[in-house]
């Protein structure tokens, strides 16, 4: 039973290699096998979610990977409550955006590459929740990073598409920095082992001085913050909604951005020896939520309004793994884990829905483009309002439940926080935070759905610069990025109240012939996932959170259970359901009010609030800061680097090289004469040397 | 020896060589039989390969076969098993690139000798005794002087030829010369007797004394060191390859070599083997001396041999030069191997690194090497031949599968992992550095570094025809390769193996270190037959007669 653990990843692989190998001949088939595979991998974890269930955790050595000197890093699975919990989500989620990507990207020419990609992703992705040490983890954690650059660059003839997979690479390797650091650490204190069940044990983690524990959770936190987009190393998330929308349903909900949520809650038996880290966390978390929310508020582009959308929720999820503090632990890894596993069904569907007008729009995403089109596509319209009803935690919606959890979880650190030695207010700062941000999410997420759904009907016409020019039957691949600085209406400008407009991006997906299908809903193999995740998105919350079928199976997870000392009873945290259900409501309200019919409301408060409001739009300006500071710095150091490399190394080497070819043509060369009698003298005068040599030395 | 006893021996030494005396036998039927009829070249080849699949049957039914170590003249111990192994295989791929290179009217001659050279070198991997080890290698000497001259006769065949011929014949008289002092040592030619006088009593006995085993020591590495080709010995190779055929600048590239580190192992560096902490011969021992000149001697023929190959190499655009240089080079690396294996003993339980290191070396050699030079001979024809690194160029375009095959054997030449060769190399630089101890460290180090220096040196010329095939357009003068099936199983055999040995290391590494045990050790006496024990009993005495008597 247990030793079925090595399909889960194995099945998403063998369906990859079957894609990529025999995509030649397979072609519009070839997301058969990786769809096949996912599903497969998600039956299995279904049986190992059971046998947690029944039997508890277990290990199993797959094969022993690296055994060199002191280093022994088994190729070992662990299944536990974290664990299967994890893969079935991840297997779920992404089955059911295999599914819609194969409507999707149907006649994209690199239709075999896509889901070759996609089956990789999700071999790494489930290699890294089941890995039993750090090391193997760490491995997995870099494929999911690598898989990210190739999906993201997909449309690599895209100029965009190429620096949004280069951006998200690199701020990644800045993350996997962090964690590698972090690894050779823990080897040199944990008794050189990086097994999760040496180092996440109770009695040896109180033989580590307090320090030491600090700076190894501060840096797994590092690795976590460009994993799951935070601040300080959040840019990326948003850039890489250049790729396919099914691409980004995957890294947004299932795939990537949770990794670092998943590290620092299986470490959590660290980090609640360490309260300060956890304050950090929960600190940045906060100001990540905020900071995202914010810039979603007046981003035009449908897709990077839920790009920022999930940046602020991954907050939400720092924020309830920070407020694990004493005997909050146990109750804060739930929440954190819950919003997650919710967070993943609403995400993935916004983001499929939103590709599913994009596909009806014939590329475009830009909300200043269409309006109304809550007849047009009906299903896209329901499914996408049952999303947007979680994000904003309408009672009874999943996100409600997972969110409320969230705010209980803080509002019990703030009173448990000074026993540990933390004071109370941070908590307090941040849960009064996080309530706001509840609203600005009901509010933006209000603002996408009423300004794209409702309203006058309106498409972007055919002759609109970001739409694919149809005539031309360009292939995705070659489209170039078009750009456009004017609006195409009045209306929409007036709703903005400024003339320049920042560079709104386009995003091109895979089809040739769109007049086919340009405004008309999508295709059954389509609206068939999003009505399967809106019904986890607005049930999943109920089925889990309150019945504690959740909660009893993460459990499971060795350690979880006694976390944080005596468990306190969790009581229903009235206050917080209250404001928080408030908030939601309150944001979905003014967004009525705002969008759901033109109004004049919004450029007036935009006019009036004009530096914040250009703040915002510009997204705080926080890539130009980069750009100004880590950028330059970077390429200044590379073009002297280069400089020494070209004058000073190049010709050093040159010079070397020039020794033994110049021993060989002018030294020992011309020895060799072609002369008999030459060779022989010489064989003779060699002894006679050798044998001097030897007898006086 | 009481007559019994030497019964016993003598029929235990035939038994063990029998696939030697089959390859002989076959060798003489051929040459006499060339003599009255004349039949296809394929028939001789044909034989020539059922007497190579034959001895290898034989030598597989007689693995459990031994000998008794201190009376008998030949050895069927591991180190015997693994080269004549080698021997029989490499026999049998040489004969796949072969066997179409020679006329129909002198194929006879040419297979019988081909037969012989290999007898002869299986003969010197079992040989235990100084005279027989130098038939052995006579015996695959005066065959080559015949395979030279036999396939094409012109001008520069025959220089090189008698090249070949005179300068050889020198090196055999200071072998011969060496050989003879090494008896005078402790009056004795059977090996394993002499190094285990030489190791158990060397704390009571004055042997090896150093003046005369250094004597011994510097001829018989240049009588050897001829065969292997290492500087100054050298000097025929370049000449040689590029002014014979193709196929006898493989077979001289790799049969003498094989020899002579087979003969160096076996003479020299089990005999005066001598490890740091050693009871029976402490520090001030004349072993301890003379092992310690030994060391010396074989690092700084290494460092000239690698030296001179590797960048003598570099301006060499004819192929076979290239390679003769290449070869050089690569005599210099097991001499690292060598130098290493002066510090394997068989009175402690050291390692046994350096002995390992140059075996499993040489059979990475060979099959890189044959390869490699097996690509050129299956490209070439009568009218179209490839002779210089141009003729090479586009390669990878013209004939992808050639140029892979070459490519592996390339890359392998080069040391790049995983290929074998890189694993040969590993362990020569590794075992020079596992016995860099004591106050003699710091030169282990220095050779280790710079036999790590040229190899760097060396892969720019392997890597220049890898460019030359890939980057460079193809030659003007398109190449016609008809080659044979045989030629392309041989060669192909040599590419993956190349590779294959690489990837999975573990057979040749068992086998090799297995081989290196035994190539050092010093055995427990054997009782064969009852009367045995007496005569090992006094053969053991002997030392002390022959201290007397000198």
């Amino acid at each position: 039973m247990i030793s079925l653990a090595v399909l889960v990843p194995l099945f998403p692989l063998l369906g990859a290699l079957v894609a990529a190998i025999g995509g030649k001949w397979l072609k519009g088939l070839s997301h058969w096998p990786v769809i096949v595979g996912i599903g497969a991998a998600f039956f299995v974890s279904l049986l190992l979610y059971n046998s947690v269930d029944r039997l508890g955790d277990s290990r199993v050595v797959i094969f022993n990977w690296i055994d060199a000197g002191d280093l022994h890093v088994p190729f070992q699975f662990r299944i536990d409550g974290l664990t299967t919990m994890m893969l079935t989500m991840v297997t779920f989620v992404a089955t059911l955006v295999a599914i819609f990507a194969s409507g999707y990207m149907h006649g994209d020419p690199a239709y075999p590459r896509f889901f070759a990609l996609v089956g990789l992703f999700v071999f790494s992705m489930t290699g890294l929740v089941l890995s039993n040490n750090y090391v193997l983890t760490y491995a997995f954690w870099e494929g999911v990073g690598v898989c990210s650059y190739l999906l993201v660059g997909f449309w690599h003839a895209k100029p965009a598409a190429a620096a949004a997979a280069k951006k998200a690479f690199l701020v990644n390797r800045v993350g996997d920095f962090g964690f590698a650091i972090a690894i050779f650490w823990m080897w040199t204190i944990f008794g050189h082992s990086l097994s999760y069940d040496d180092v996440l044990n109770e009695r040896t983690l109180e033989t580590i001085p307090h320090g030491t524990r600090l700076g190894i959770a501060l840096l797994l936190f590092w690795a976590a913050t460009a994993k799951s987009a935070q601040i300080p190393l959040y840019v990326w998330l948003p850039d890489a909604m250049e790729g396919p929308t099914p691409v980004s349903a995957l890294i947004h909900a299932a795939t990537m951005v949770t990794a670092g949520v998943y590290l620092i809650a299986r470490s959590s038996l660290l980090f609640v020896t360490v309260p300060g880290a956890q304050a950090t966390i929960a600190v940045v978390g906060c100001l990540t939520a905020l900071l995202a929310a914010l810039i979603a508020l007046t981003q035009t582009d449908l897709k990077r309004v839920m790009a920022y959308s999930t940046v602020s929720q991954l907050g939400y999820m720092f924020m309830a793994l920070g407020a694990g503090v004493g005997s909050v632990a146990k109750f804060a890894v739930v929440a954190a884990m819950f919003h997650l596993f919710t967070h993943a069904f609403f995400k993935a569907l916004l983001f499929l829905a939103s590709g599913s007008v994009m596909h009806a729009m014939g590329g475009v995403i830009d909300m200043r483009r269409f309006r109304g089109l809550r007849h047009r596509l009906p299903y896209t319209h329901l499914t996408f309002l049952c999303g947007g009803l979680a994000l904003s935690g309408i009672p009874i919606t999943a996100g409600f439940f997972s969110k409320d959890e969230i705010l209980a979880a803080l509002n019990m650190a703030a009173h448990e926080a000074p026993r540990v030695g933390i004071p109370g207010w941070i908590y307090g700062l941040v849960y009064w935070t996080a309530l706001f941000t509840a609203l600005l999410t009901a509010f933006y997420t209000g603002r996408a759905y009423f300004w794209t759904f409702w309203g006058p009907e309106r498409l972007p016409g055919p002759d609109d610069p970001e739409a694919t020019p149809s005539e031309t039957q360009v292939q995705s691949s070659t489209v170039a990025h078009h750009v456009s600085t004017e609006l195409p209406s009045a209306d929409a400008q007036a709703a903005h109240g400024i003339s320049e407009e920042p560079v709104a991006h386009a995003d091109d997906h895979g089809h040739g012939d769109h007049d086919s299908h340009f405004g008309q809903e999508s295709p059954p193999i389509m609206w068939v996932p999003l009505a399967i995740l809106a019904g986890f998105a607005l049930l999943a919350g109920l089925a889990f959170g309150p019945t504690g079928i959740f909660e009893k199976h993460l459990v499971r997870t060795p350690g979880f259970e006694e976390m944080g000392g005596h468990a306190v009873a969790h009581a229903f945290d009235w206050a917080s359901v209250l404001l928080g259900s408030a908030a939601g409501v309150l944001g979905l309200g003014l967004a009525y009010l705002f969008y759901a019919s033109p109004s004049p409301l919004p450029a007036r408060i935009a006019a009036n609030l004009g530096g914040l409001y250009r703040a915002s739009l510009n997204k705080f300006y926080i890539d130009e800061f980069y750009d100004a500071t880590v950028v330059r710095f970077t390429w200044l150091a590379a073009a002297i680097s280069r400089a020494v490399d070209e004058y000073v190394v190049h010709n050093l080497v040159l010079s070397v090289a020039w020794l033994p070819r110049f021993v060989g043509r002018r030294v020992l060369g011309p020895l060799q004469n072609g002369l008999m009698q030459y060779y022989a003298a010489a064989t003779a005068l060699g002894v006679a040397c050798l044998l001097l040599i030897l007898l006086l030395f | 020896m009481t007559p019994p006893d030497a019964l016993v021996v003598a029929k235990q030494t035939l038994l063990v060589l029998s696939p030697e005396l089959l390859l002989l036998l076959v060798a003489t039927v051929m040459m006499t039989a060339g003599a009255f009829v004349t039949l296809p070249r394929r028939v001789w080849a044909g034989a020539t390969a059922g007497a190579l699949v034959a001895a290898m049957v034989a030598l597989f039914m007689l693995r459990n076969e031994t000998t008794d170590p201190y009376s008998s003249v030949a050895l069927n111990d591991a180190l015997s098993g693994y080269a004549r192994f080698a021997f029989l295989l490499t026999g049998l791929i040489l004969l796949g690139l072969a066997h179409d290179q020679v006329d129909d009217s002198r194929a006879a001659e040419f297979f019988g000798a081909f037969l012989m050279i290999h007898a002869g070198a299986m003969l010197v991997a079992a040989s235990n005794e100084l005279v027989f080890l130098f038939v052995g290698l006579e015996l695959v000497s005066i065959p080559t002087y015949l395979l030279l001259y036999l396939p094409r006769r012109n001008a520069t065949t025959q220089e090189a030829a008698t090249k070949y011929f005179f300068l050889s014949i020198f090196s055999s008289g200071l072998l011969l010369f060496g050989l003879a002092y090494l008896y005078g040592l402790a009056g004795v030619s059977n090996l394993k007797a002499l190094s285990y006088l030489i190791h158990w009593f060397s704390n009571s006995l004055p042997l090896p004394e150093p003046q005369l085993a250094v004597i011994a020591l510097v001829f018989v590495m240049a009588g050897l060191g001829f065969r292997v080709a290492a500087v100054p010995f050298h000097w025929y190779a370049p000449d040689v390859y590029e002014g014979s055929p193709t196929v006898m600048a493989a077979l001289l590239a790799w049969v003498p070599k094989g020899v002579g580190f087979l003969a160096l192992i076996r003479v020299l560096s089990a005999v005066f083997g001598w490890e740091r902490g050693d009871l029976h011969a402490s520090e001030m021992s004349n072993l301890s001396q003379v092992s310690d000149k030994a060391a010396f001697l074989a690092g700084l023929i290494a460092i000239i041999t690698m030296t001179l190959g590797n960048t003598v190499a570099l301006r060499q655009d004819n192929l076979k030069r290239l390679f003769a240089y290449s070869s050089i080079a690569h005599a210099g690396y097991m001499m690292v191997g060598l130098a290493a294996a002066f510090r394997n003993s068989p009175t402690t339980s050291g390692g046994f690194l350096g002995t390992e290191g140059i075996l499993l070396y040489l059979a990475t050699y060979a099959l890189m090497t044959l390869g490699a030079l097996g690509v050129i001979i299956a490209l070439s024809t009568r009218d179209r031949p490839v002779e210089t690194v141009d003729d090479l160029s586009g390669l990878a375009w013209t004939h992808p599968t050639a140029a892979l095959a070459m490519g592996l054997c390339l890359f392998s030449l080069a040391g790049v992992p995983p290929m074998a060769g890189f694993y040969g190399k590993f362990w020569i630089f590794g075992s020079a550095l596992a016995v860099a101890k004591g106050p003699d460290a710091r030169g282990f180090q220095l050779l280790t570094i710079i036999g790590v220096l040229n190899a760097a040196i060396g892969a720019y010329y392997y890597l220049r025809i890898l460019m030359k095939m890939t980057f460079s357009p193809a030659p003007a003068r398109p190449l016609m390769p008809r080659p044979s099936w045989a030629a392309i199983l041989a060669v192909g055999a040599c590419a993956s193996l190349s590779l294959g040995l690489g990837l999975i290391t573990a057979p040749l590494v068992n086998a090799s270190h297995q081989a290196a045990i035994s190539a050092v050790a010093t055995p427990e006496v054997l009782s064969v037959a009852p009367a045995k024990s007496t005569a090992i009993m006094r053969e053991r005495e002997r030392p002390a007669a022959g201290a007397v008597r000198r």
